[in-house]
């Protein structure tokens, strides 16, 4: 089996199996641009340092006998959105700013799947919470008036209708 | 702020976008009152669906209209689908005659004042129809202002000298591409021929990109009796009726203006008066220009007489998966057309019998599509009630194991059960029991129905725990009268139950029976058909879409 090299933001060298690294359509693609044969040259991946790529090369080691993902699946996927399977929890029981990184890596590097779990556990992060508790939960400011908050109130009535 | 303070805030916009689309409107709310950034975020999720409630006797649910008038232009500019949704409960105080359908003078411009605080052009799709009729002006404006509409549905009342009353005969430019529509030709349309002008202008212009057409009319209305008279005139050519209905089907005297349908694969029709009549009609006939090798979902409802079409077309349908065929032909005629058909994934019927009832051994007419039926609703309209040894035939009442292999795919059922429901016996997949009544049966409280439905699933959730399962049943129809009017032609509504099975604190599975608003069950089970005639792109875009597309 091949290997390949990537580099990442802050110049680590990191070597991974080609079918691995094929997880990410982005590699994959240039990979085929290239031919195929980039084993002396290693391929920079200029928007994800070291700590993120050793994650993301994880979840691709784990997932790289997965099936591909079917082409149509947003009807599905959504409605079972709390379904991360065991292994994937674990996997994103990182800290929050590591847990956005892997996100946006998983995005530039077009991995849906591991986009889709992501995503999937941000959203679990916020399913039933109060808007306290969100904002507890990101740390985030409230930036709205009272008044504001009455008239968002008033949207909200007829947008759960 | 430490560093983390913000990284959810700093994820791009698409990405933000994607979580939020996997929260429920439930939560959703709670997302939009933690700041700015989030909510500018939410709202085009959270607001893209304007649903306003309307109940026959009472309208339009105002507490609704006056959170919507006071929104902000913000929320309000998020909006692409507008809708009037059916509503069960009532307002003391303001009821009405249940018979006079259309939105009142005052409803009208509460939604034409909504459509003034729009932005022009901002609206994908509206279903105003239930409502049985808005006004030639608020159509109008409409049209007028939303040229990027996509699926429209729509109904009117037009009444002559009414403002607007030529504007919408005239109204030429309305949008083109429009992918889906409907129009509801309600009680009270007096002008006969300003509806028809209409639905003209839209077909002519978007015959080509259309790709679901349904025209239903009220049999109550002027309309309907005049087509019924003109039809049944021995010398039709020479009527107005005739004459218009000719309009739509001529040669045309240039390309431009010819009517037919390359892209259609969804076609409803309902209570079209004489319908024999009506696909006769006109030289080359109207029917002539539907490309039926392209249609993928056919319902014909409250047509009688639609057997001579259905005959001929059986055999050119190669891809029709879903046919309704209501109130509208006899069971020979299905019995003949059914092994003509590709396998179906949805069969609805309602039929008449014309001699002997169907027996045991004519539901074997449905073999071949026995594999692939996703949703079956069987009804007999008639006097008598389906032979137990048919219902028995298609639901098997027997745990033999050969027997619930019948219906591998099936997750949708509709029929007519009477006095024990428990008789039922489960199906691996099924996920949505609606009961009918025979005709001849008293309709029992809601009270009573919802016992019996009880017992039916406590009955299911025994029988699949023995096989060590919990049943997959999740949606419960039944019949009863309406406990507030006692008009005969709303008095009968579905009444439905979301069914769960809980384990409770001792260890027992119990059965947790919730009522719910048709509303309810659409917004809850986007992938259960309800089986009635619904109007606007709703087969569109949701089950069916699936298959469709």
């Amino acid at each position: 089996m091949s290997t390949i090299k990537l580099l990442s933001s802050d110049n680590a060298e990191l070597a991974v199996d080609k079918e691995v690294a094929e997880r990410s359509i982005l590699i994959k693609n240039m990979l085929e641009d290239v031919g195929g044969d980039m084993s002396d040259q290693a391929i920079p991946i200029p928007n994800v340092n070291e700590a993120v790529l050793r994650k993301v090369i994880e979840w691709c080691e784990h997932h790289k006998s997965d099936p591909p993902p079917p082409a149509d699946e947003d009807s599905d996927s959504r409605k079972k959105s709390t379904d991360i399977e065991e292994w994937d929890q674990k996997f994103m029981q990182v800290d929050q700013e590591m847990l956005f990184e892997i996100i946006l890596a998983a995005n530039y590097l077009d991995i849906k799947p591991l986009l889709d779990v992501g995503c999937k556990t941000v959203a679990n992060m916020i399913k039933g919470k109060s808007p306290e508790e969100i904002r507890k939960t990101f740390n985030i400011q409230n930036d709205f008036t009272p008044e504001e908050e009455d008239q968002i109130r008033r949207e909200n009535e007829w947008a759960e209708e | 702020m430490d560093s983390r303070c913000g990284s959810v805030v700093a994820l791009p916009l698409e990405l933000l976008s994607t979580i939020f689309s996997q929260i429920p409107p439930s939560s959703l709310t709670a997302v939009c009152l933690t700041c700015h950034a989030f909510r500018n975020v939410a709202a085009g999720i959270l607001y893209k669906n304007l649903y306003l409630p309307w109940n026959f006797m009472s309208g339009l649910k105002l507490p609704v209209i006056e959170n919507v008038m006071t929104s902000s232009d913000f929320a309000l500019s998020k909006i692409k689908r507008l809708e009037i949704v059916p509503d069960n409960s009532v307002y003391p105080g303001i009821l009405r005659n249940p018979s006079n359908r259309g939105l009142k003078g005052a409803e009208d411009l509460l939604l034409r004042l909504i459509l003034h605080r729009l932005q022009p052009g901002q609206l994908r799709s509206v279903s105003l129809s239930l409502a049985g009729g808005i006004s030639t002006e608020t159509a109008v404006f409409l049209m007028k202002t939303q040229p990027n509409l996509k699926h429209i549905d729509l109904s009117t009342n037009t009444r002559p000298r009414e403002p607007g009353y030529g504007d919408l005969l005239s109204c030429k430019s309305v949008s083109s591409g429009i992918e889906s529509f409907g129009f509801y030709i309600g009680r009270f349309e007096e002008a006969v021929s300003i509806p028809f002008a209409f639905i003209h202008n839209v077909l002519r212009d978007n015959c080509r990109t259309l790709k679901s057409l349904y025209i239903s009319f009220d049999k109550k209305s002027e309309l309907f009796n005049e087509l019924e008279n003109d039809l049944m005139n021995p010398q039709i050519d020479q009527t107005l009726t005739a004459r218009i209905l000719q309009h739509f089907a001529r040669s045309p005297n240039n390309e431009k203006e010819l009517i037919e349908f390359p892209s259609l694969n969804q076609l409803r029709i309902r209570s079209f008066p004489k319908f024999s009549a009506i696909c006769k009609l006109a030289n080359p006939p109207l029917l002539s220009r539907f490309h039926w090798s392209n249609i993928k979902t056919l319902r014909i409802d409250d047509c009688s007489g639609a057997d001579g079409l259905l005959l001929d077309i059986a055999g050119k349908m190669p891809n029709l998966r879903v046919l309704q065929i209501q109130m509208s032909c006899s069971w020979d005629t299905l019995e003949e057309i059914l092994p003509k058909l590709a396998p179906l994934e949805v069969l609805h019927v309602i039929f008449s019998v014309d001699g002997e009832a169907p027996g045991e051994t004519a539901f074997e007419v449905l073999n071949s599509h026995r594999h692939t039926l996703r949703s079956l609703w069987i009804e007999y309209d008639s006097d008598h009630r389906l032979m137990d040894d048919a219902i028995s035939h298609i639901i098997s009442t027997g745990p033999h194991p050969l027997c619930q292999r019948h219906w591998p795919k099936l997750e949708q059922l509709s029929l007519q059960l009477i006095d024990d429901y428990a008789v039922f016996y489960p199906m691996e997949n099924l996920r949505y029991l609606r009961i009918l009544h025979p005709p001849d049966f008293d309709h029992r409280s809601l009270e009573h129905e919802t016992k019996l439905v009880k017992q039916l699933c406590e009955s299911l959730l025994q029988a699949t725990l023995r096989d060590g399962r919990l049943p997959t049943l999740q949606v419960v129809a039944v019949m009863v009268y309406d406990q507030v009017p006692k008009n005969p032609h709303t008095a009968l509504f579905p009444a439905y139950f979301v069914v769960e099975f809980v384990k409770t604190l001792l260890g027992d599975w119990t059965v947790l029976l919730s009522p719910g608003s048709h509303h309810d069950i659409r917004r809850l089970f986007p992938d259960i058909t309800m089986m009635e005639f619904e109007r606007g792109e709703r087969l569109w875009d949701s089950n069916d879409g699936r298959i469709l597309s």
